[in-house]
């Protein structure tokens, strides 16, 4: 399969940050997708409580070293990517690792800890409407979830309907990808009638002065 | 005893005397206040506790905050808060930098974050003797931070910093205007007694959020009520800078009462800090409400768990219980409040 050269671009770093909230005996794991016309990307933070952190913990720390490497780390992002799943359009989108960090093991195990994993997945999406869904299904037996979508910084998606399973396991939506022409085009529309509109209510006010200055 | 000076201001009539009763008049006198108190508190630390307390204001030091505890690496990587804690101030210094908070924020909004402490102190009380020697983790009164972020100045940008666990007030403060976002609060327990006083350090925004899901109709109510659980703040400690597609009832589709009942629980947040400041907040606010939602998600039963946010253009809150099983508890909440447009003052042109 050849992927797109945004997907080539997936140098893995590791880094000892970062934390969240803190639930009890819950695995909290919190997805952000960023959508732009070029990827879809995946922020997944997983956060476990107290309660479940040593079993993280243990899965996490392979060779019981009580320390985390960035290949433990690696492995374990591999390990949770299997359980996501991305498609567009009906069509399954391959998904990357490019970064996964932690918080130190003790942190973990006080239920102040969490894990960032970053994933890019789907490469450009072309102008039309189009069906992102994404899903996961890590851990689903002592998870909570979130799942929720940036808001575009890319001018030519809009994001329409959200659809979500109770638990937050799936996320659907519905995302418009305007033709960058077209939204540029349509930015010159906005700008035109802006001035066209500026220079009316000006004329206005020069047909309410005039008089008024044919008072003095 | 065990309570010290500052934790009996939180009693009413002492913060009253303490504060005086009359209402700010102006912004501008406000700013007058806040420097001179910030002085005052830097005033009487030494060398060291100086260094600790002070900092310059920029992109990096500003986001130096959380909603955690004592000893867990922050959302941002730090391993501390910024400036001196209280548990390293005398008693004089520590009057000290509760005028500085008084000075910076509304009657409510000094309240609040003293009933937020309080709690904290509750939770150590009753958790700390059977935490582990061997944990880093530290709650209670001692463990909150105050910080002052550049020169404390009349016209050119400053900032303050006050938090510990469930509290992070983000002040910047640039002349008359002064900017609370971002800001987290929090409380566990969210009820307990002081002083035979009934304490909910969020008890109105909680209160205010179940009368306005409660005041919609059953076609609204189904549009505000997501279909799904929440069991998490999504744009918490460590999230700057990002925004989610809004959800729920937006307000354009409620009545002008239900309009006033929103803008009612914004207020919540926005009266943290002193009146002339929020008043034109809330006039923001109000502009903007009918392209506010509200969302909301769990039972609508005041009591019970519901996790709700508002999303509108200069104004994102999320409340959210946290809990286990996928059943949040009432007894620890977490809040959020940010405005994508002008988080640490950006509009103010800060460093």
């Amino acid at each position: 399969m050849t992927r797109p050269r945004w997907l080539a671009v997936v140098g893995l770093s590791v880094a000892v940050t970062r934390v969240d909230g803190h639930q009890l005996d819950e695995l909290l794991q919190s997805t952000k997708l960023d959508v732009s016309s070029q990827r879809v990307s995946v922020a997944l933070t997983l956060s476990p409580g107290t309660a479940v952190a040593a079993e993280l913990i243990r899965e996490l720390d392979g060779d019981r070293d009580a320390r985390l490497s960035p290949e433990e780390l690696r492995q374990f992002g591999l390990i949770v990517m299997r359980d996501l799943a991305l498609t567009v359009d009906g069509r399954p989108a391959a998904i990357t690792l490019v970064r996964a960090e932690s918080s130190s093991i003790e942190e973990l195990g006080d239920g102040m800890g969490a894990l960032r994993l970053q994933f890019v997945a789907a490469g450009p999406l072309p102008p039309g409407q189009h069906r992102v869904r994404y899903q996961n299904v890590h851990a689903s037996d002592g998870s909570v979830y979130l799942a929720n979508a940036l808001e575009p910084t890319d001018r030519t998606v809009e994001i329409g309907r959200q659809r979500r399973d109770y638990f937050q396991r799936s996320l659907e939506l519905e995302v418009a990808v305007a033709p960058p022409h077209q939204r540029a085009a349509g930015g010159v529309m906005l700008a035109a009638a802006v001035a066209l509109l500026v220079v009316t209510r000006g004329r206005r006010r020069l047909r309410v002065l005039k008089p008024l200055r044919s008072l003095r | 005893m065990r309570l010290s000076r500052w934790v009996i201001l939180t009693a009413t009539t002492a913060f009253v005397a303490a504060t005086g009763t009359t209402p700010r008049v102006s912004a501008a006198a406000a700013a007058t206040e806040a420097v001179a108190a910030a002085d005052g508190f830097l005033g009487t630390l030494d060398t060291a506790q100086r260094a600790k307390a002070t900092l310059p204001l920029n992109a990096t030091t500003r986001t130096v905050w959380s909603n955690l505890p004592t000893g867990i690496t922050m959302q941002v990587g730090a391993t501390e808060r910024n400036g001196l804690k209280f548990g390293s101030m005398t008693a004089a210094q520590r009057d000290k930098a509760l005028a500085l908070l008084a000075a910076v924020l509304s009657r409510q909004g000094y309240r609040k974050a003293l009933d937020i402490v309080n709690a904290d102190q509750r939770l150590e009380d009753t958790e700390g003797p059977a935490r582990p020697a061997t944990s880093k983790v530290r709650f209670g009164r001692a463990e909150y931070y105050l910080a002052v972020l550049g020169t404390p100045s009349p016209t050119a940008p400053w900032m303050v910093q006050f938090g510990g666990h469930h509290l992070a007030l983000n002040i910047t403060i640039a002349g008359a205007a002064s900017v609370l976002t971002p800001t987290h609060t929090g409380a566990q327990p969210a009820t307990f007694s002081m002083n035979g006083e009934t304490i909910r350090p969020l008890g109105r925004e909680n209160d205010k959020a179940f009368a306005l899901v409660n005041a919609l109709d059953a076609a609204q109510q189904k549009q505000a009520v997501l279909g799904y659980n929440v069991p998490n703040l999504v744009v918490g400690p460590g999230e700057d800078g990002k925004t989610i597609q809004p959800e729920g009832l937006r307000g354009s589709a409620m009545s002008d009462r239900q309009r006033t009942m929103l803008a009612d629980l914004i207020s919540e947040w926005v009266t943290i800090l002193p009146d002339p400041v929020a008043a034109a907040k809330m006039n923001e606010v109000r502009a903007n409400l009918r392209d506010t939602y509200f969302a909301w998600a769990g039972s609508t039963s005041n009591g019970q768990e519901a996790y709700f946010r508002v999303q509108g253009p200069t104004v994102i809150i999320e409340y959210a219980p946290q809990g286990a099983n996928n059943r949040p508890s009432v007894d620890h909440i977490h809040t959020i409040y940010r405005d994508p447009t002008n988080e640490y003052g950006a509009k103010l042109a800060t460093p």
